[in-house]
């Protein structure tokens, strides 16, 4: 039952051979199974849910018109604010937050009735791509625990694939919702950004940051991502473009597809177990009637140091508002404000958090802007114009999500470099805003290998279509970690 | 010895008058319980985001506008990285390298010579929250303090002119008239005393004749007219005995204490700030179209000055009485509502009265003119029984000083108070007999060409009148009697 | 080490020595990698700062009131319906 799609859910919870509050007990039992060894959640919303579920069942028992999403249990990553439960972002600084108000996409999901059951472990601030910089302990891998379940939103990618709850909510700002889902096996949507509201999630990169879904299908999650999308009058970036119906997406057809395949990401970084998945995928695809063919993107190359310039730059100013004063942990023996202020942070931050706020905060300082922070935002407009090119030829660009699969717990854990290199392929589609998702794509060794779909700006309609057809010819995202 | 010119700047930070904050939907409302005007946006909690207000982007152009500014189409909001405690975010959403309005310039009378003070900008930008220090009046003795966010994320701009300021005075003068500017197109409500308008000036001062400025130090916290002009005479004196005795200024950031009449340093330049400015993420470029700048121009108010040109020229009133008019706004729409009943009354008469005493009875009794009892209603029914002759004017100063206790009409207090002003002749003229047959040695002293006796007869005659004599009409009778003996 | 040790300052964190050490060898790591962007021509390109740039929002001067934001349970010290905060200077 934890493996059953969301139509087929729905379907049972509208003629009632399922209840919301059953369904809430195969999942909790998954939970009790699997956290002790994942630690993928910090907080588990037991009373609420139940409560919600109650509510739910009301309803459909009355046999009112409910929601696809209705009743469906959902985990959150710890990043996003509920109103009148801790969003500690796993970091100490935020131990005892409890936030006052709903993130939009929280106001969203109560708009369809679901119940929010976890709140997901994650790199504090969602800066890491392993889920070990949390300040509340790692997350492991479902499918090999002494594996890193990629991140930051590694604890919402991991209780997905684990079966602890069907969907789940992730952030990704240079990657920390594919690359997880990678690692994991499961479908994770990074939306254009624009497309989904930020308002309520703790921002880590104001530019580049964007909410998306996890879940096992691409049908799935396109249902999913249907609910959290839409102009938001409190985020003044988010985008007024209408929503298309994502449904539509959800239909066997890949006929004249026109697919580019980014040479720079398939040399010698890649890892040749997952380049051997994906050209699997590429003739899977072209046996439906998709054309692929490699497409230079030489910008690439600056993706990881623009990113990593622009996105802690922007970080640094962020992360000023954790000062000790309104919120957050405080150090008391402090006698004057400015001791109050260094010792609050320097306690309640880890050591990724200060290195970026250095680093950002480096970048940006008087003689430093013109060198590093000023050429990333050139380099940024280069990468665009790269992926805009691109696209006047092709529909898609697939790329790897990850050069690897999931690699061992504490591998990187003293090369801050090394660890940043997961991300190569899936920063510049941040850097550019635009739509991409990771499928499951095949497996190595019993790890998870995802690919990645890039598509044209508010075009997540195309990739998912592909995603969508694919998925109905593998069963990848049907096998599921044992325990 | 050497004298020396002054060369000021000034930055004023004006209050834009918008129900909300620039970037939440909290009341701006002046005095309300601390941190009781809050939101997730303007307390700074994580993943709130500002979204930039209308009204306060079309204040900000109209104060362009108002100042010949060039009105920007596109313009950027910044981050100023700091940390303070009444800044919630840790950065200031501020405009910095494109700000909204560039150019343009204001003219002061300086003793009655003109004087252009060039605007090099106008930027929006939030203001911060408020800091009460406790367990001693100034930062320097206090134990702890208070944080206040009511006041964060309050709208502001900041309008910093040329250095062509050149003494205390037209500085006062230069915040004066901006400031009346500001309150005649509605953009600020011109409070000082709530913080409306609170400037830093730049003060540096050089030997006559040399080109180059001086160092200067930057003067923070001036928030009245009084103590604009003190403190900067202060720091003018500062400086000269710095340089006559042989010292260099330094540059630093000092801040005016009201209480002693001060300035003291805050900060010099060694560890002045660095605010890594970079372009606010969260809101994109600010963009004005030709169209909205245009319909913006056309509905604009009408300025003072022109306004005070104008009151002279079609009203007929004089410089110094237009001044006072246009100078409260509440005087000038009493006086322009009194305009607008049609009446027969002269805006001259109008003018004189509003000014004059229903001004002093307003003082007197704590009114503005926009909730007084006297309404423009009222005041002119009052002066057009002047107008038809009913009233003397001493009299109709007394009816008005009634009027303040009641709501009936003028013609209706003047009739229970039974002094409708005499003008029937025969009255009169049994009055005037009985003064001239008392008084038979003046008249002969009048007969003889002394005309000014006359008044003591007059005099006479309004007193057994008990005032309500019409003193035109007893002049011209009693004369007439006089040359009949 | 002058240049990082301005740069905490101005991001007021509070960092031991020896972790500066760390801190310092692994920057200066990432800033080497980061010299590619010098070996790219970047001439004539805007520097871009947003994500995909759209129709501007903004929103109408109406008063929005806000729930109970329970100010007093999250702040770390609380008096006077206000944040409590040390005295100033250093």
């Amino acid at each position: 039952m934890a493996y059953t799609s969301i139509p087929e859910l729905h379907e049972r919870l509208k003629n009632r051979t399922l209840t919301a509050k059953n369904l809430l007990d195969i999942h909790f039992s998954e939970v009790d199974q699997w956290e002790p060894k994942l630690h993928a959640s910090l907080e588990i919303l037991k009373t609420q849910a139940y409560e919600k579920a109650d509510l739910v069942d009301a309803e459909f028992d009355k046999g009112a018109p409910m929601p696809l999403l209705a009743g469906i249990p959902i985990a959150i990553k710890d990043n996003i604010c509920m109103s009148g439960i801790k969003t500690t972002c796993a970091s100490k600084i935020l131990e005892n937050f409890i936030s006052p108000y709903n993130a939009t996409v929280i106001e969203k999901l109560n708009a369809q009735h679901m119940i929010p059951m976890l709140k997901t472990n994650m790199d504090e601030f969602a800066m890491g791509s392993s889920t070990e910089n949390s300040a509340f302990g790692a997350t492991r891998n479902p499918w090999d625990l002494s594996r890193a379940p990629g991140g930051s939103s590694g604890g919402s990618a991991a209780v997905v694939a684990a079966g602890e709850v069907p969907l789940s909510l992730g952030s990704d700002t240079g990657g920390s919702i594919r690359q997880p889902a990678s690692f994991c096996g499961v479908v994770g949507i990074k939306p254009t950004y624009g497309r989904v509201s930020r308002y309520g999630l703790v921002a880590f990169a104001s530019s580049l940051d964007q909410i998306g879904p996890f879940s096992r299908s691409v049908e799935d999650g396109a249902h999913l991502l249907q609910a959290l999308c839409g102009h938001d009058v409190h985020d003044a970036t988010s985008s007024q473009n209408p929503v298309p119906d994502f449904s539509k997406s959800l239909t066997p057809d890949v006929k004249g597809l026109k697919i580019g395949v980014p040479k720079e990401l398939f040399g010698s970084a890649i890892a040749d177990d997952v380049k051997q998945a994906l050209v699997k995928a590429l003739d899977l695809l072209t046996a439906q009637g998709a054309r692929w063919e490699e497409v230079s993107m030489g910008s690439f190359e600056a993706g990881l140091s623009t990113y990593y310039i622009l996105a802690p730059a922007e970080a640094s100013a962020n992360l000023s508002r954790f000062d000790g004063v309104r919120y957050g942990h405080r150090n008391t023996s402090a006698t004057s404000l400015k001791e109050m202020f260094k010792k609050s942070r320097g306690e309640g931050f880890g050591p990724e958090v200060i290195r970026r706020i250095i680093l950002g905060t480096f970048v940006l300082s008087s003689g430093y802007y013109d060198a590093y922070y000023l050429k990333a935002q050139k380099a940024r407009t280069l990468i665009q114009e790269d992926f805009k090119k691109a696209f006047s030829h092709y529909d898609l660009l697939l790329t790897p999500t990850a050069p690897t699969t999931a690699f061992k717990l504490g591998e990187n854990a003293d090369n801050p470099l090394a660890m940043y290199l997961a991300d190569i392929a899936t920063i510049p589609v941040n850097l550019a805003g635009l739509p991409a998702m990771s499928i499951p794509c095949g497996f190595s060794n019993g790890l998870p290998i995802g690919l990645q779909l890039i598509g044209k700006a508010f075009d997540e309609a195309t990739m998912l279509r592909a995603g969508y057809t694919y998925q109905t010819l593998t069963d990848h995202h049907l096998k599921r970690p044992l325990l | 010895m050497s004298t020396f010119e002054v060369v000021i700047g000034l930055e004023i930070h004006a209050q834009l008058q918008t129900k909300t904050k620039l970037f939440c939907g909290c009341s701006t409302q002046f005095g309300q319980e601390p941190n009781t005007h809050t939101c997730p946006v303007c307390l700074g909690l994580p993943g709130a985001l500002p979204v930039l207000n209308k009204a306060a982007i079309q204040m900000a152009i109209q104060a362009g506008l108002a100042l010949g500014c060039s009105i920007q189409n596109e313009s950027v909001f910044s981050r100023k990285n700091y940390f303070y405690p009444d800044l919630p975010k840790g950065y200031q959403i501020s405009q910095f390298d494109k700000p909204i309005c560039l150019g343009g310039s204001l003219t002061i009378d300086v003793n009655g010579t003109p004087k252009t003070i060039g605007i090099t900008r106008i930027h929006m930008e939030e203001d911060a929250g408020k800091l009460v220090h406790q367990g001693a009046d100034a930062i320097a003795g206090a134990t702890y303090s208070l944080v206040d966010l009511n006041r964060a994320c309050t709208p502001l701009i900041e309008i910093v002119s040329e250095p062509d300021i050149r003494s205390a005075l037209e500085a006062r003068l230069y915040m004066e008239n901006l400031k009346q500017i500001l309150e005649h197109i509605g953009v600020c409500d011109g409070n000082l005393d709530e913080g409306s308008m609170r400037a830093d000036a730049n003060i540096s001062i050089r030997p006559i004749g040399q080109k180059e400025f001086g160092t200067r130090t930057e003067v923070k916290n001036l928030n009245s007219f009084r103590s604009i002009e003190r403190a900067i005479l202060y720091e003018i004196e500062r400086q000269k005995e710095v340089v006559l005795s042989g010292g260099k200024i330094i540059q630093q950031t000092m801040h005016y204490d009201d209480n002693t009449q001060k300035t003291v340093v805050l900060r010099s330049k060694e560890n002045a700030h660095d605010y890594r400015y970079f372009p606010e993420p969260d809101l994109l470029p600010l963009v004005v179209t030709q169209a909205q700048i245009e319909t913006l121009k056309a509905h604009l108010p009408e300025l003072p000055q022109a306004r005070i040109t104008r009151y002279q020229s079609e009203h007929a009133l004089s410089k110094s009485e237009a001044e006072i008019v246009v100078g409260d706004l509440d005087i000038m729409a009493f006086f322009e509502s009194a305009l607008a009943l049609q009446s027969p009354v002269s805006a001259k008469d109008i003018c004189k009265w509003t000014i004059g005493d229903v001004l002093a009875l307003n003082k007197e009794t704590k009114h503005l003119f926009s909730t007084s009892s006297i309404t423009p209603k009222r005041l002119l029914g009052l002066l057009e029984l002047i107008q038809a002759g009913t009233l003397s004017g001493k009299m109709a100063k007394e009816v008005l000083l009634k009027m303040a206790d009641s709501t009936e009409d003028p013609a209706d207090i003047v009739k229970k108070m039974g002094v409708t002003q005499i003008s029937d002749t025969s009255q009169l003229d049994a009055f005037i007999h009985e003064v001239l047959n008392a008084n038979p040695d003046v008249i002969e002293k009048v007969k003889s060409g002394k005309t000014n006796s006359a008044d003591f007869l007059i005099g006479q005659v309004m007193k057994l009148s008990r005032g309500q004599a019409k003193p035109d009409l007893v002049r011209t009778l009693l004369l007439e009697a006089i040359s009949n003996r | 080490m002058n240049d990082l040790d301005y740069v905490i300052e101005l991001a007021h964190l509070d960092i031991a020595f020896q972790d500066k050490e760390t801190y310092l060898g692994q920057l200066q790591t990432i800033l080497g990698h980061m010299d590619n962007l010098n070996r790219m021509d970047l001439s004539g390109l805007q520097p871009t700062c947003y994500g995909e740039i759209e129709a501007p929002f903004y929103r109408e001067d109406v008063v929005v009131s806000h729930s109970d934001l329970s100010l007093e349970t999250n702040a770390p010290r609380w008096e006077d319906g206000c944040f409590h905060v040390p005295k100033m200077g250093e």
